[in-house]
């Protein structure tokens, strides 16, 4: 397949120029996409000359196995050495004092007490892998899972670090991976938003909104917030209840006078696009709710997923939601596990056993149950399932006493399943403590390289430009993937 | 480097003997490196250094020519002391920051390897060297041609042509257009109607839709004499208040306004609104744009500075800022990058900000000319959590408010002891309330009275960060618990403290987040408590014995699990002193009145207290504390967060190589960019005299930099303004990229027209409001927006203007449309941010779901224009956001204008579209008349323009058949035609 490149990506406009008129232009350019996938008012067209499709759907710039991903965020950073990062030598040393470099949100720190595993690890399937008894159900699984385990990150502090994971920076103001990849691919169904957030049900991530803008891109490429029970999208429903004949009375209308206004502007297709808008609106008010309507599963998809246990429940409703989405092509599916502050989420300070026992206990047999499901339906090849937090955790105690373990960002696990990934892989090391990757280290953006690699995206060349500068998710410098995971 | 020459001369002798590959190779180390070094070079450093398509660092590798030449952080092998070679430094993994190869520490193998090959003098076999082009670092120098560039070339001060039609020939802008289309063949659009230009009019100057009767006033003045109807609107929406808030909007917009800070906590940034203000200000008043200029980068440092200049440089303060980062050094920098970047796009057009890290890769501008330029604000002081604060006061203010300050604290201390005793009286009498001590409370930290607890404590003043959370104090002193000197009553001295400033930290585990949090404290005069870096309380004055404060909810909020950190700094100016303090949470049951309203079961104890008393004394009492702790936190004046500087001399300024703070490359003096300012290839470096009012003593550095930016000699300052006042009236500049004037922009389409608009503006006095009058009056600005077909043909993305586009309200202008035709909108102006309602869902994905946001109080606050609505970064008002309104952490020039569906959704279903419809209804059924009146006024008042006899058949048939065919009742069917009102493309598109 040739290789896009960066000067015919956007179709046959010069992409500076795109984005200079976007003012202007940009919905014009819309309006193609809307008009040349649905077909309205294509009469209509009159004047455009462009083909720049925001939404609509792209061929991918080079071979992707993936065509959606599910992302499952585990807000607050997992400790990797109590989960899958098996450290047999830390066994017996707790409450040992010893000589470890660390850095979290107590600062830096030359030495630590221990706190040894607190839980056992065990081996799974044909390749052997020693998970611990938090996750017996993603045990089950590991032939088809690949384990990052030299994962690093530029900050061990939650607000800066989430940005990290999900927009490759620091600061805030760059777009989200899943902006990238709905930019890069565009949207398989205009009935739904390509870019889906889960939240917890305890609130949103420290930084909100942060975490799924689309920064400088427009906010077409943003994340929508869906909610798995009740009305999925804000707005979907109208806020006093309108029956839909009434408001296909109402669309009715509206369009009749707004093509009275249209037909002596009949060039200016920002008009005919915000008709469309009307029409796709009033279709994703059909579509978006039956797209939650897991209730329909059968009950044995729903245990599956964990839907039959209080403790499970929320988590397995999400994960099968989220699979019910890439069924109805939605690009790119981020699902948190916690919310808010300290003991929502897996920010285990003070009781690591409780906290990881919760949070693990949620999450679990959803987990498991969606990556069972994706692959019995045949959809695991082309959707990849991404599973890990902002940072991991340190080998030693936070505090004098206690559990707790502060953040770790010089060394930490994230796993991929699917969509081109090699099952039963392990790929880096951490030091015998997990307090740093030594062997084969991976940053972030290797992970986001890895992800719009899969997806058929060359994360050296998905550029936008912004600010006199062609942004990329892994930045200007570039970041490989990381192959040894990919088959 | 400095090396001897002996041992240079070695070294290239050495070079000379392998390149040529003559007389005596050392055979031993030729063979070394191709056995043992090749392989571990091979495999873990060429694909970066030499053997691939990229060099990452400038440095090659895979030639002892490159090793010699080094990378970005000079060359990598040291003759002199081969074991401290840069190459060796790398991979031993000791730097955190400067680690190789970054997968992973090599083998020790390996690294002895490398290590015994430096000792032997770094030989090479010649054989498997790759030499490539790019050993070299690209020098830096600015071309003739550079300087030729249109942005850079002196503003031309051609006249406007000679055009054949009479009409074109008056306005200067008419005839630089009307040439151009004669030249293209392209025939200027008819003047636009009356009832569309004065919408025009209206919404490019104040935001906001004209009322049917203003369209009606202009309507027929327009018949008698069009101009002078044109003139008069101008001059009069240009002295309504409005327009300054329109036009605040988009400068806003440049400098990405907010009121929040961003990351974990995304503060508030306090008083900030007063920006936003001055900015109205500037526009209402005509400011001068040099002034305007001059008074945001530098209105500490004028000759005499007002309120509003200082104000003014709140500028410097609205970038995002991490109170918590995880390299403090190199976010000093983040946060100075963040401002050089704005200051160059906002009024320079030019995106230096690429030039952080290496030199520009299209524009003439070198990582020397940036780092010189950030020099101009190496002075500025970090940003703090409480913002950095300035009074505006005179000494007279200042005497009077410290006098009763104190009596006004004295009345509400003895107001709230005597409200407690009554409680705690009441609630004795009727056996609610056993004898209870305070000493059953669980202390967090102790004070001197009991245990007493270990300080950390320093009494030089230490970096501006000491405060936060992971602050590190090694070299503080540690000390127990009280801190004093000469026996102030009350005390319990155990560490001595005589210096007249002591800052303390300490720390305290927590396993689960406590209900309540209390502090007793006895200080000397002014005491600020910090609690994981935010500031929980602080007095003025001294006290006399221990006092004890329940702690407002905002302080608990900061307590995390694990580990917290108390930061402290007390102060003193004569007499005995003393600081001790304790934090401890409530124990509840059976503690005292102040434990048992605060701690776990408080809820029940507060519903005894109000049945007993009959009142809610909790209340009162809460009232109290609330009011003491504003007091507390009170001073004389006005608050202002303003620029700081730390003194006459900032610290040196370095490059930063690859943009990193520890990388640091030479040092530069504050300067401006080579191809505007100076003769050679290097900036033109600037000295500048400190600058001194009042306690005040800044560098005067910014200053020197706001006088070049307004200099006449400046070519870009102008031309950007006037291009930026063209944009917002036309929808795209004259040069469309209207913050990019560099190679990656786009090119003016009028180039000569631009310059005159520019000279206009500058020998015009900066006069912003003649600019309009100038651009609004053309023959230009008054055409149709009609599509014609012969122009079309040629010219369909209009770049000649013989038409005036179409165009989308913006976020703002839509919300406020829609107040304003239904009638509620608020035309309050200035003041304190406001907090319309959000809906929950939005709300819901904060991480405190409704914290940050309490809705204003006062409903009419929340029909107040959009531009007060609070700008919070993690939580974006999510109407206005979907309609593209600019993201506040990049300068936004020219906004996207998407249509998607999710618009739609919140058009037909949002509340707040709905209610507004409704209101919008009942003014409709308020105008009288039948139906068809009724609905005819309506859209008069939408539209700005009377109803067409189709369209009033086509609603009332709509009306009727929602009654009939849907069930509505006559009120609610009413309701529904205005939500459609609302919807139409004419009242969200202007013509």
């Amino acid at each position: 397949m040739k290789k896009r490149t960066k000067s015919d990506f956007c179709g046959n406009v010069n992409r500076r120029e795109f984005l200079h008129t976007v003012g202007g232009g940009f919905p014009a350019l819309a309006l193609t996409g809307l008009l040349g996938s649905e077909g309205f008012f294509k009469e209509l067209k009159g004047a455009t000359t462009s083909a720049v499709t925001p939404l609509a759907s792209r061929p991918p710039m080079i071979r992707g196995k993936a065509k959606s991903v599910i992302f499952l965020f585990m807000y607050g950073g997992p400790s990797h050495i109590d989960t899958f990062d098996y450290k047999p030598g830390m066994y017996g040393m707790d409450g040992k004092t010893i000589e470890v470099k660390t850095f979290g949100r107590g600062g830096k720190k030359n030495e630590g007490r221990i706190v040894e595993p607190k839980w056992k690890f065990k081996p799974y399937g044909e390749c052997g892998k020693y998970v611990s008894d938090l996750f017996p159900h993603v045990g089950s699984c590991v032939d088809d899972i690949a384990f990052v385990h030299s994962m690093t990150a530029d900050s061990p502090i939650h607000g800066s670090a989430l940005l990290m994971m999900n927009s490759g920076s620091l600061i805030s103001g760059h777009p989200s991976l899943g902006s990238w990849v709905n930019y890069g691919l565009g949207s398989v169904n205009e009935n739904l938003p390509g870019y889906v957030v889960m939240l917890d049900q305890s609130g949103g991530p420290i930084s909100g909104a942060k975490n799924w803008t689309s920064g400088f891109m427009p906010a077409s490429y943003q994340g929508t917030v869906f909610r798995s029970q009740g009305n999925p999208i804000l707005n979907l429903q109208h806020v006093d209840g309108m029956a839909a004949g009434e408001q296909r009375m109402l669309i009715d209308s509206l369009n009749h006078l707004n093509a009275g206004h249209l037909s002596p502007r009949f060039d200016n297709t920002n008009l005919s696009a915000r008709i469309s808008s009307y029409e796709l609106a009033y279709r994703m008010q059909a579509t978006a709710p039956e797209a939650i309507a897991v209730e329909e599963e059968s009950e044995e998809t729903k245990a599956l997923y964990g839907m039959d246990r209080k403790e499970t429940e929320d988590f397995g409703r999400k994960c099968l939601l989220a699979r019910r989405l890439v069924e109805r092509g939605t690009r790119f599916i981020q699902i948190y596990s916690g919310g808010a502050h300290n003991d929502h989420n897996w920010d285990a300070h003070g009781d690591l056993e409780d906290n990881h026992n919760l949070h693990a206990g949620a999450t679990d047999k959803p987990i498991a149950g969606l990556l069972k499901d994706l692959k019995r339906r045949g959809m695991l090849e082309d959707t990849l399932v991404v599973w890990g937090g902002e940072f991991g955790r340190q080998p030693t105690a936070e505090y004098e006493k206690g559990t707790g373990r502060d953040h770790n960002s010089y060394g930490f696990t994230m796993w991929m399943a699917g969509g081109g990934i090699k099952g039963g892989v392990s790929v880096g090391q951490t030091d015998e403590l997990g307090a740093m990757a030594v062997d084969n280290r991976f940053h972030v953006k290797n992970l986001h390289a890895t992800i719009l690699s899969l997806m058929g995206l060359d994360p050296n060349e998905l550029s936008f430009f912004f600010g006199g500068l062609d942004h990329k998710l892994v930045g200007v410098e570039g970041a490989d993937p990381i192959r040894e995971v990919m088959t | 480097m400095t090396q001897p020459s002996s041992v240079l001369t070695i070294a290239l002798f050495t070079v000379c003997l392998m390149t040529n590959g003559v007389a005596e190779v050392d055979e031993a180390g030729l063979t070394f490196y191709r056995e043992k070094v090749y392989p571990v070079l091979q495999t873990n450093c060429f694909k970066c250094h030499g053997g691939g398509d990229e060099l990452k660092g400038d440095f090659r590798l895979t030639s002892r020519a490159g090793l010699l030449h080094g990378g970005h952080y000079g060359s990598a092998y040291d003759a002199d002391d081969p074991a401290s070679s840069v190459l060796l430094e790398m991979i031993s993994y000791k730097d955190a920051d400067h680690q190789m190869p970054p997968k992973g520490k090599l083998p020790d193998e390996a690294r002895l390897v490398l290590a015994h090959w430096m000792e032997m003098g770094a030989p090479y076999d010649p054989a498997l060297e790759i030499n490539g082009k790019a050993v070299e670092r690209r020098g830096f120098t600015v071309t003739g041609e550079d300087r030729e560039w249109w942005a850079y070339r002196p503003v031309s001060k051609e006249a406007p042509p000679k055009v054949a039609d009479p009409v074109w020939g008056q306005n200067g802008i008419d005839a630089f257009v009307r040439a151009q289309l004669d030249r293209e063949g392209l025939t200027p659009n008819p003047p636009a109607a009356p009832e569309v230009l004065v919408r025009r009019l209206y919404y490019d100057l104040i935001g906001l839709p004209p009322t049917p009767d203003e369209v009606e006033a202009f309507a027929s003045a327009s018949e008698k004499d069009a101009e002078a109807a044109c003139r008069s609107t101008i001059e009069e929406l240009l002295a309504r208040p409005q327009y300054g808030e329109k036009w605040a909007r988009h400068w806003l917009d440049l400098v990405r306004y907010a009121e929040s800070n961003g990351f974990e906590r995304d503060n508030p940034k306090p008083h900030i609104w007063r920006y936003r203000d001055y900015v109205i200000d500037s526009f209402n008043s005509n400011k001068p744009y040099d002034q305007f200029v001059i008074e945001q980068i530098a209105g500490d440092e004028i000759a005499v500075p007002t309120k509003e200049s200082l104000i003014a440089t709140g500028y410097h303060r609205l970038m995002q800022w991490d109170d918590e980062p995880a390299d403090r050094e190199q976010h000093v920098y983040d946060v100075l990058a963040d401002n050089v970047q704005i200051t160059s796009e906002t009024f320079l057009a030019t995106s230096l900000g690429c030039a952080r890290c290496h030199d520009h890769k299209a524009d003439p501008v070198s990582q020397k000319d940036y780092y010189a330029f950030m020099a101009f604000f190496r002075g500025v002081t970090h940003y703090k959590t409480e913002g950095t604060i300035l009074n505006w006061a005179s000494p007279e203010e200042k005497a009077n408010f410290e006098k009763e300050q104190k009596s006004k604290i004295a009345s509400l201390e003895g107001a709230r002891s005597a409200l407690a005793g009554e409680i705690k009286t009441i609630m004795e009498k009727a056996g609610l309330l056993g004898a209870a001590s305070d000493a059953e409370v669980a202390p967090l930290i102790d004070d001197a009275r009991g245990a007493g607890s270990e300080w950390s404590y320093t009494t030089v003043k230490p970096d501006d960060d000491w405060r936060d959370i992971a602050y590190v104090n090694k070299s503080w002193f540690k000390g127990m618990s009280g801190f004093g000197a000469a026996n102030p009553p009350g005390s319990v001295i155990r560490t001595e403290w005589k210096t007249p400033e002591i800052w303390m930290r300490t720390s305290f585990g927590l396993k689960a987040l406590p209900e309540s949090l209390i502090l007793d404290i006895h200080h000397d005069e002014d005491v600020e408590v910090y609690l994981n870096g935010t500031r929980i309380f602080e007095a003025k004055g001294f006290t006399t014995k221990y006092k004890t404060i329940v702690l407002p909810k905002s302080a608990l909020d900061v307590l995390q699990t694990g580990r917290n950190s108390v930061a402290v700094y007390c102060r003193q100016t004569g007499g005995g002193q003393y600081i001790d303090l304790s934090l401890r949470t409530a124990a509840g049951a059976t503690g005292s009145v102040e434990s048992l309203l605060s701690g776990p079961g408080s809820k029940r104890f507060i519903d005894q207290v109000r049945e007993t008393a009959g009142r809610d004394l909790v209340a009162e009492l809460r009232k109290l504390d609330e009011d003491l702790a504003n007091r507390r936190k009170a001073s004389a004046g006005m608050p202002i967060n303003a620029v700081t500087e730390a003194g006459p001399v900032p610290g040196p300024m370095h490059i930063h190589q690859r943009g990193s703070a520890h990388a640091p490359g030479d040092e530069v003096k504050p300067g401006l960019p080579a191809v505007l300012a100076s003769k050679s290839s290097d900036p033109r470096f600037l000295e500048a005299s400190p600058v001194r009012h009042e306690e005040r003593i800044t560098s005067g550095r910014r200053l020197e930099l706001a006088k070049w930016i307004v200099d006449p000699a400046n070519p870009l300052t102008a031309r950007v303004m006037v291009n930026r006042l063209w944009q917002h009236h036309f929808g795209r500049g004259i040069a469309p990229s209207t913050s990019d004037f560099g190679h990656l922009g786009e090119k003016p389409t009028h180039p000569e027209l631009l310059d005159w608009l520019a000279t206009q503006f500058r020998e015009g006095g900066w006069d912003m409001k003649a600019m309009h009058r100038l651009i609004l009056l053309s023959n230009t600005y008054r055409m149709s927006s009609e599509p014609e077909s012969a122009n079309l043909e040629k010219d369909p993305r209009n770049l000649n203007f013989w038409r005036v586009d179409m165009r989308r309200l913006t976020a703002e202008e839509l919300r406020d449309s829609i107040l304003a035709v239904s009638g509620s909108l608020n035309l309050k102006s200035h003041g304190e941010w406001v907090f319309p309602p959000l809906p929950a869902e939005v709300l819901a994905t904060a991480s405190r779901p409704g914290e940050g946001w309490p809705v204003s109080k006062d409903t009419e606050d929340h029909f107040r224009r959009s531009l007060y609505v609070h700008v919070k970064r993690s939580l974006r008002h999510q109407m206005l956001a979907d309609f593209d309104q600019a993201d506040t952490d990049t300068s936004c020039a020219v906004r996207f204008a998407t249509t998607v569906p999710t618009q739609a959704l919140t058009m037909l279903n949002s509340s707040f579209v709905n209610e507004q419809a409704r209101i919008f209804a009942k003014r409709m059924r308020e105008s009288g008349g039948d139906v068809r009146a009724q609905i005819a006024d309506g859209l008069q008042v939408a539209l700005q323009r009377p109803a067409r006899p189709e369209e009033l058949d086509h609603l009332t048939a709509f009306y009727e058949s929602l009654q009939r065919d849907a069930s509505l009742t006559p009120v609610q069917a009413l309701d529904r035609v205005a939500l459609l009102t609302l919807n139409l493309n004419e009242f969200i598109y202007l013509d």
